[in-house]
């Protein structure tokens, strides 16, 4: 598999430019010096610079459907992560439990949109609770500039509908602001009909966001599951401990990035919507399908322990931490529950949490011992929801009692 | 027992609900019974049609952290693995759940107003009890103007297959035509109290009047609470709900008059204290202006789908903003006040909107720190000193 390394973006040429200066092309230059054949430049734009840029927040939204008017899809993170993360004196200030993530998109968001001439857009999904304030805040300031999706939790045919609807709307609205502007190659202009690859292959787009182990994953080690991460700190602590990492299920994550970037550029808004709910399921998905998709990612990768970061103040992901222990229960695998900032850094009280559970894990030899024989079936069929399905349940009175 | 003579002693509209509230609430805990945790913004005469009463975490937390079980659901949630930060109304309920406290649910019934971090809570019960989540998706209003006719006809027929639902799963008769003759009742009541205050005929206790509201949730559709909300159109029956005019009579009344924005510290009194000793009062709590609009008993469901909708609270927060602002220069009020409850993402993601919007219209706007489930005493002294502060700036 392909690896895509975090690295900071705002390099020399970036940071000699004004904060008010387009972010299309500070990025652009920036990422010019560090790997220009990976940069995906779109059209001019009236405000004068040089991309059409839709910016989106949280990663559920597929890159490509936003590429399909021609703009060039971008991550709101990777602004955060080329700016300093200081709000401006004048700028939204959010009550102090709020989560990291989305303090940083916000700032960056409206450090870089607001300036004089942009007009760069932003899809910020409505997610978490959270995330729909953070475009409340924003559609103030940048009015029909941002278009603020509702995501459902489920994947069931009415989500979809629903969804699909949400899609329908959004294209129209992309559409609308795309007439005027100089459009980006269509992706017609692909002969395969296939979205311009460098926005949906996870190795060249947005490597400034994207997360993965920085060494090959393998079995034995720790999976970890986490909301947002900026970088590979936490993952390089577990190595350099000399535990391996297995897996890696984040919101920032390879396999998240590269689930949203497969398929057709332009597929119907219901397969659009089918697509959505397939490849981002995250913590604040649906229980019954968070749990599914998590079994089925642990199975896999044969970790001998689980380690679930939770940012602070993040709802679903507290939600998710109580799911991750249920699951390693039932695994009976080692688990740890930290909480990782955003961006993320591994602070001392977690690094001695951490040092203390990873030695745990490489002491236990009987555990190791067990995981010689990876092909073992999993103690049940964690892939199968708990919840009883119609079929499984007759129209009885149920007792509340248990 | 105590409560049900203070209820026949006293008449007021807040004791009879709060007698039949807790009644109705004690028989979920009888063995056999069917216990609905529901989402604080259900539609309970979905439930009353069938003669069920519904388990609000919200309620049912802060019912149990006022009284004697605080300190057992205290220490269940300091062994919690839900963390600090989470609303501690969901965190309560969890470990009063989990220390039997209360029951076990028999179906989870969400809402998506107010907030995702309860449909989480409510989807995990599920699926640790084995019993079915089922969420109403409700789509968020427009800024300006009533729902959309397509919005609610969807959330309209998503009500109408879970009525059927709960009766199918439940094997029980509905009666939802009654349920709503009593929800007619009850609002009929409800929206006559509204505008008398609005009007200036009456002055009610925003505190008193915002804990009725919560726990009237329960009864919505049932005998008992339209009896309730109908005992608050006499004198009598709102005499606990009435400001103490303490000597303002003969003057325009108690002042500074304030709006309420989301939920109180329900057990700690020491902010609305400081407000009395000011000569002041809480006239006006938006979460009571729902529940105004009486619904067709023919054809409930539009009407249910309208009022989730159109939530006070529903919707982006410049669509509150804007609320606010009508309740706050129709009630007159001098200043408003948001209680930034610990742990609640979607209300404390509104502070920096509501914030410009009221320095725009030139309304006084103070945010307060807190936990609504605090102990009494539980607010801190710089939260005093801010709220004094305010007060004498509007005095
Ligand atoms: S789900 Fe959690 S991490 Fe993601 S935006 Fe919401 S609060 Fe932040
Ligand atoms: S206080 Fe906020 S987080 Fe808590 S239940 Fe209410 S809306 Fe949800």
């Amino acid at each position: 598999m392909s690896r895509v390394m975090h690295y900071p973006l705002r390099s020399c040429a970036a940071r000699a430019l004004p904060r008010t200066f387009c972010s299309s092309r500070v990025v652009a230059i920036d990422r010019g010096v560090a790997d220009t054949a990976s940069w995906h430049v779109g059209p001019l734009t009236p405000c004068g610079v040089m991309t059409a840029t839709c910016y989106h927040s949280c990663a559920l939204i597929r890159p490509g459907f936003l590429a399909r008017r021609g703009f060039a899809p971008r991550s709101l993170a990777a602004l955060a992560l080329a700016g300093d993360g200081r709000r401006h004196p004048d700028g939204i200030e959010t009550h102090p439990n709020t989560c990291p993530w989305v303090v940083q998109l916000l700032t960056a968001a409206e450090s870089t949109l607001t300036a004089p001439g942009c007009t760069d857009l932003i899809v910020a999904p409505a997610g978490c609770d959270a995330m729909r304030r953070m475009g409340d805040m924003l559609a103030v300031r940048l009015g029909d500039r941002i278009y603020r999706p509702w995501v459902p939790r489920t994947a069931d045919e009415a989500a979809i509908r629903r969804l699909a609807k949400e899609l329908e709307a959004l294209d129209a609205w992309l559409e609308r602001h795309a007439t005027g502007r100089t459009a980006a190659p269509p992706a017609a202009a692909n002969p395969a009909g296939k979205a311009d690859p460098a926005t949906t292959n996870p190795a060249t787009a947005r490597p400034d966001t994207v997360v993965s182990p920085p060494v090959e994953p393998r079995p034995g080690g720790v999976f970890v599951i986490a909301g947002p991460l900026s970088g590979v700190d936490l993952l390089r602590a577990i190595e350099d401990a000399g535990v391996p990492v297995s897996g890696l299920d984040s919101c920032t994550g390879v396999d998240r990035a590269a689930a949203l970037a497969a398929g057709d550029a332009r597929l119907t808004f219901d397969a659009e919507a089918r697509e959505m709910l397939a490849a981002a399921v995250c913590p604040r998905s649906a229980v019954t399908l968070r749990r599914e998709h998590l079994a089925s990612r642990i199975a896999d990768a044969h970790p001998a322990g689980l380690i679930h970061a939770r940012l602070p103040f993040c709802d679903p992901g507290a939600y998710d931490g109580v799911l991750a222990r249920s699951l390693a229960d039932e695994l009976e695998l080692p688990f740890l529950d930290i909480e990782v900032g955003y961006p993320s850094e591994v602070t001392g009280p977690v690094r001695v949490r951490l040092e203390a559970f990873l030695e745990r894990l490489t002491l236990d030899d009987d555990l190791l011992d067990d995981l010689v024989a990876f092909d073992d079936p999993l103690p049940q069929d964690l892939t199968r929801s708990p919840l009883p399905t119609d079929a499984d349940r007759p129209n009885e009175v149920r007792s509340g009692r248990s | 027992m105590r409560t049900q003579v203070r209820a026949l002693k006293s008449g007021t509209a807040r004791k009879y609900l709060e007698h039949h509230a807790l009644t109705a609430a004690l028989a979920l805990h009888e063995e056999g019974a069917f216990v609905p945790w529901v989402s604080y913004l259900f539609p309970s005469e979905l439930l009353a049609s069938y003669g069920l009463t519904p388990l609000i975490p919200e309620v049912a937390a802060t019912t149990l952290m006022g009284m004697d079980f605080r300190e057992e659901v205290e220490t269940a949630m300091n062994r919690s693995a839900l963390p600090r930060d989470l609303c501690s109304y969901h965190r309560a309920a969890r470990a009063a759940l989990d220390t039997r406290l209360l029951p076990a649910p028999s179906i989870c019934l969400g809402t998506t107003p107010l907030c995702t971090a309860k449909e989480c809570l409510l989807d995990q019960l599920a699926q640790e009890y084995h019993v079915p989540f089922i969420s109403i998706h409700v789509p968020l209003p427009p800024d300006e103007g009533p729902a959309r006719p397509d919005q609610v006809s969807d959330v309209a027929g998503q009500l109408g297959a879970l009525h059927e639902r709960i009766g199918e799963f439940t094997g029980r008769r509905p009666a939802l035509a009654e349920a709503m003759r009593n929800s007619s009742r009850a609002a009929r009541a409800w929206r006559s109290v509204d505008e008398g205050r609005m009007s200036g005929d009456l002055l009610l206790d925003g505190r008193h009047m915002f804990a009725f509201a919560f726990l009237g949730q329960m009864l919505w559709g049932t005998v008992a609470g339209a009896r309730g909300f109908e005992r608050l159109l006499t004198e009598r029956g709102r005499a606990d709900l009435v400001v103490p005019t303490n000597g303002s009579e003969g003057t325009s009344g108690p002042r500074p008059r304030l709006v309420w924005l989301h939920t109180v510290p329900h057990h700690d009194d020491s902010a609305f204290e400081t407000i009395r000793a000011h000569g002041g009062a809480v006239v006006f709590e938006e979460m009571g202006r729902t529940h105004l609009e009486e619904i067709d008993p023919a054809d409930p469901f539009p009407g249910l789908a309208r009022r989730l909708i159109e939530h006070p609270v529903w919707g982006s927060a410049t669509r509150r903003a804007r609320l606010v602002v009508e309740l706050a220069r129709g009630a007159r009020a001098d200043g408003v006040i948001h209680f930034n409850h610990w742990g609640c993402r979607q209300g404390l993601g509104t502070l920096p909107v509501l914030r410009s919007v009221l320095a725009r219209e030139g309304i006084p706007f103070l945010t307060i720190d807190g936990d609504a489930l605090d102990r009494p005493g539980g607010g801190s002294d710089t939260m005093t000193a801010r709220l004094e502060s305010f007060l004498e700036m509007l005095l």
